[in-house]
């Protein structure tokens, strides 16, 4: 199950209610306008909190994102490029985020930095299209995956600190 | 189209700048956290975590958070205050302990805080509680308020006592405290209770009848002015008004003054627990005498000793159960019978359960049966049975004296003591004692062996009558003969019941007087007997020695005779007679002695079988000798002799010796018999035969026993030299007379022989009376 601070989260992502993948024109404006303003009261939700954790941005059409995500550790900043594309079958089926930096470090991701999701992730999405969106995605799949996964890693000595000065 | 473009351009431009706007500047809550651990690590802080962790507190604000909780309460439990403000107990507790040290109207105690205006309340609050009961304990206060009572006591109570409280400490428990109008209501009810009260009530009864507490009761009792009295101050006291031991001591003092007697039953029927000290007590001017189930009074023991002291002066009986009142009881009877007898007056009477009979009653009741008594100890006397239970009783005694010997001397001696005992003893054995001693003045003559075992033996019946009057005492007189006699005399008097007590209690008595009796006669027919048989054996000493005597003299005398055949005639008739007879004398002494069953009906006239007979069953001390005896009255007379002399000693009788002079003695005295004879007898025939022998004994100086056939062969021998031919040729013609007179057959022969005679006999006598010898003086001329 998603833990209760995630699920507090989530509650508080508007849901979406437009049903468009970027092949229906006039639709997919309709959902991308609604993911942004999704992704907007998620970051204000987030810096709110103090616990802002990522950057994005898309392309013109929104259907390629791409941006920094960050975790926290010991005091220590760990910083990772994310990007994801929107698939075809959208939103039924859900963004594959990809952290390329990581790829081949962790057992839990497939080729090309594509992040395992857990078990909960696509029937909790499946039961919620076309409510759940790119805000979602990120709170329930990326979130969750780095908390658990990042501080394995740092601990394991596979990524270590960069000065931010470097980056 | 566009228009919606642009719209997600600019949502584009707002999410960035969403994402690039600094974030705000307030730390986050993990932040402040850390911050503040931090803090408190460097020491820099000092700060308070509630429970939860969540916040944290200055001592300061604890202070006054809990400053603020004591004003709203009043009193805090500083477990609720750390539940309330969610910091630990151990937190609080030092901040109250400081609050309480340095605020002195704020009392700290048993983890609590109080406040002055919470004391003052809860003191109002006991104010009026005491004023609704009268009555308050701390230790009520103390479940009430949760407190302790020390403190209640002293913090509360006492410091508000006369400001806030208004009431009164008890003294003997400060604990307690009243109001003065609770005291003077109880009192109230106290005085009340107490002053109805007529009969003793436990004081239980009493407290819960006026539903106090026992010990507001007993503080107050003493105050009251009580009527009457408690036996202790517990609750299982009794209170006693004086109103009912009033009562108690008239009744007991009018009932007595009125009957002179009280019983116990109804003085403890009264509630008397003592009775005896109590009537001691309230009659103690009075004489009293305490028994069983009442106290007797003077007034009753008088009279009683007057009607006694009547009765025995006209020598009556009184029955003290008619003079005294029914209440009084048998067992009460007889005490009372105890205290009137004096030991004088005691000996005048005999009682009989109620009954006081006097002796001299008594000894005209029974005078008949002491006279019954006499008669039957008359009889058994001589029926014999009396001699046979002696006799019983003595082989009895020789079996226990073998005993006794066997087990060894300590009995004996203990015996002897009892004997001893016997003798001193009063009464009947007095007497026993005086005919012994009597007896022993008599036997004086015996040997000392002989009375002494008689005096053992006399001792041991005395003993032995002491030991065993009830088993084999014989019954001379029984309870029945008494009462048959004593009945009608009783019956008139109206005394009858008593006829079976009094003959049962006399039986032994007289009985025992019926044997004193029986012993006596025996005792004098024993006496009787032993004389006889002494004087017999002294007298039959002397017979039996004068017949040996004259049988030797006899003998003597008949061997004047030269003839053998003559001589041996005359022994044999000799020991016919004489020899017989002391033969029959020794035979039936022996019998008598040896208690052959036939003595008794044998006579001193024995055939020659009944001697045998009595040889062969008499005592072996006897026997061979008599039987030697018996055998020499067929062979000669020297056999006889020593076998006589023989016989004499058995029976402890000494055979004299021969004494000359005696005998010269003894001829002359037979000699003088027969002179005797001689002029007394009429007779020709004796005449002649007594003439014969006395010539023969003045002749030849010896006796001569002889019957009347051997006259002639007498006559032959005197006239060989001892006579004159005149005397003799007189003698032979008054023998030829005498023999003609014999065998004379007609009367006018016998007449003629008898005038014949007549003429001749005077001669005759003459002849023999004056006849000297001169026989002896012609021998001696010759």
């Amino acid at each position: 199950m998603v833990d209760a601070n995630t699920k507090k989260t989530l509650q508080n992502i508007p849901l979406l209610q437009t049903r468009a993948s970027p092949r229906d024109k006039d639709l997919w404006v309709q959902r991308l306008k609604e993911e942004y303003q999704a992704l907007i009261k998620y970051v204000q939700n987030n810096k709110a909190s103090d616990s802002d954790w990522f950057r994005l941005e898309s392309n013109k059409e929104g259907t390629r994102w791409f941006g920094k995500c960050w975790y926290i550790h010991n005091l220590l900043k760990y910083e990772f490029d994310v990007e994801f594309d929107i698939p075809v079958t959208y939103p039924a089926t859900a963004p594959e985020i990809a952290l390329p930096e990581l790829d081949g470090k962790t057992a839990k991701m497939y080729r090309g930095g594509k992040i395992c999701l857990t078990d909960h992730f696509k029937p909790l999405w499946a039961r919620n299209v076309p409510k759940f969106g790119i805000a979602h995605a990120m709170a329930l799949g990326l979130a969750p995956w780095m908390a658990v996964e990042i501080p394995d890693l740092i601990d394991k000595g596979i990524i270590e600190y960069k000065e931010k000065g470097t980056q | 189209m566009n228009q919606d473009w642009d719209e997600i351009k600019r949502l584009a431009a707002d999410f960035q700048k969403a994402q690039l706007s600094s974030t705000l500047a307030r730390l986050s809550e993990r932040n402040c956290v850390e911050v503040v651990s931090l803090l408190l690590e460097k020491g820099l802080i000092e700060l308070v975590f509630t429970t939860d962790g969540k916040e944290y507190l200055t001592h300061d604000q604890l202070r006054k958070e809990i400053e603020d909780e004591l004003l709203v309460n009043g009193r805090i439990n500083l477990v609720e205050v750390s539940k309330i403000l969610s910091v630990d107990l151990q937190k609080i507790q030092p901040i109250a302990e400081q609050i309480a040290a340095e605020d002195n109207k704020t009392t700290y105690i048993l983890g609590q805080l109080l406040s002055y205006d919470y004391i003052i309340r809860i003191a109002s609050e006991i104010n009026e509680r005491l004023n609704q009961n009268g009555e308050i304990n701390i230790s009520e206060l103390t479940g009430a308020y949760d407190l302790p009572s020390d403190f209640l006591l002293h913090e509360v109570v006492e410091k508000n006592l006369g400001r806030i409280i208004f009431g009164k400490q008890d003294s003997s428990n400060p604990r307690l405290f009243y109001t003065p109008a609770f005291i003077s209501r109880c009192r109230a009810k106290i005085r009340g209770a107490l002053n109805g009260i007529t009969r003793p009530i436990a004081v239980s009864a009493i407290i819960s009848q006026i539903g106090m507490p026992e010990r507001i009761f007993f503080s107050l009792t003493n105050d009251v002015s009580a009527t009457g009295t408690m036996t202790s101050r517990s609750t299982g006291a009794i209170y006693i008004p004086h109103i009912y031991t009033k009562t108690q001591v008239e009744w007991v003092k009018s009932f007595f003054r009125q009957n002179g007697y009280l019983e116990y039953d109804s003085v403890t029927a009264l509630g008397v627990g003592d009775t005896k000290s109590f009537i001691q007590k309230h009659l103690s001017g009075e004489k009293l005498t305490f028994l069983n189930k009442c106290v007797v009074g003077q007034r009753i023991i008088d009279q009683i000793e007057s009607t006694l002291e009547e009765s025995i002066s006209t020598s009556s009986f009184l029955d003290i159960s008619t003079i005294l009142p029914s209440a009084i009881s048998e067992e009460d009877i007889e005490k009372l019978i105890q205290v009137v007898l004096t030991p004088s007056k005691q000996r005048l009477t005999q009682i009989f359960s109620n009954l006081i009979v006097t002796t001299k009653y008594i000894d005209n009741l029974l005078k008949p049966v002491y006279d019954i008594a006499d008669i039957n100890a008359k009889n058994s006397v001589e029926s014999g049975a009396y001699q046979k239970y002696i006799a019983e009783k003595t082989i009895k005694k020789d079996v226990d004296m073998d005993e006794s010997v066997s087990k060894g001397g300590d009995k004996r001696e203990e015996r002897r003591k009892k004997a001893a005992g016997g003798k001193a003893g009063g009464g009947a054995q007095g007497r026993e004692t005086k005919t012994k001693s009597t007896k022993k003045h008599q036997r004086g003559g015996k040997g000392k062996d002989f009375d002494d075992s008689e005096s053992e033996e006399e001792t041991q019946n005395i003993t032995s009558k002491k030991k065993s009057t009830k088993d084999t005492q014989l019954t001379l007189i029984n309870a029945n003969d008494i009462k048959k006699e004593i009945k009608v005399t009783l019956e008139n008097d109206g005394l009858e019941d008593l006829a079976s007590e009094i003959a049962n209690y006399y039986q032994m008595q007289i009985n025992k007087y019926a044997h004193n009796k029986a012993q006596e006669l025996y005792e004098i027919s024993l006496q009787n007997s032993m004389q006889n048989r002494k004087q017999n054996h002294g007298a039959l000493q002397d017979k039996l020695n004068n017949l040996l005597n004259d049988i030797r003299l006899y003998e003597k005398g008949l061997k004047m005779f030269s003839s053998v055949d003559v001589q041996i005639q005359l022994a044999k008739y000799l020991l016919k007679t004489l020899g017989t007879e002391f033969a029959n004398e020794v035979a039936y002494y022996v019998a008598l002695e040896s208690d052959l069953n036939f003595a008794s009906s044998l006579t001193p006239q024995l055939t020659n079988e009944q001697r045998n007979r009595i040889a062969v069953e008499c005592e072996p001390t006897y026997k061979q000798t008599l039987t030697a005896l018996n055998k020499s009255l067929n062979l000669s007379v020297e056999e006889f002799l020593i076998a006589a002399e023989n016989m004499l000693v058995p029976c402890s009788m000494i055979a004299k010796k021969i004494d000359k002079k005696k005998d010269k003695q003894i001829i002359l005295t037979h000699k003088q018999g027969l002179l005797d004879q001689l002029y007394k007898s009429t007779e020709p025939s004796i005449i002649l035969h007594v003439a014969c022998l006395v010539i023969f004994t003045i002749a030849t100086q010896s006796m001569l026993h002889a019957s009347g056939k051997f006259v002639l062969t007498i006559l032959e021998f005197l006239g060989n030299g001892y006579l004159s031919d005149e005397d003799y040729s007189l003698l032979m013609k008054f023998h030829e007379l005498v023999l003609k007179h014999f065998k004379s057959d007609s009367e006018e022969t016998r007449n003629e022989i008898n005038s014949k005679l007549d003429e001749i006999i005077p001669k005759a006598k003459d002849m023999a009376a004056n006849y000297k010898k001169i026989g002896k003086a012609n021998e001696k001329e010759e």
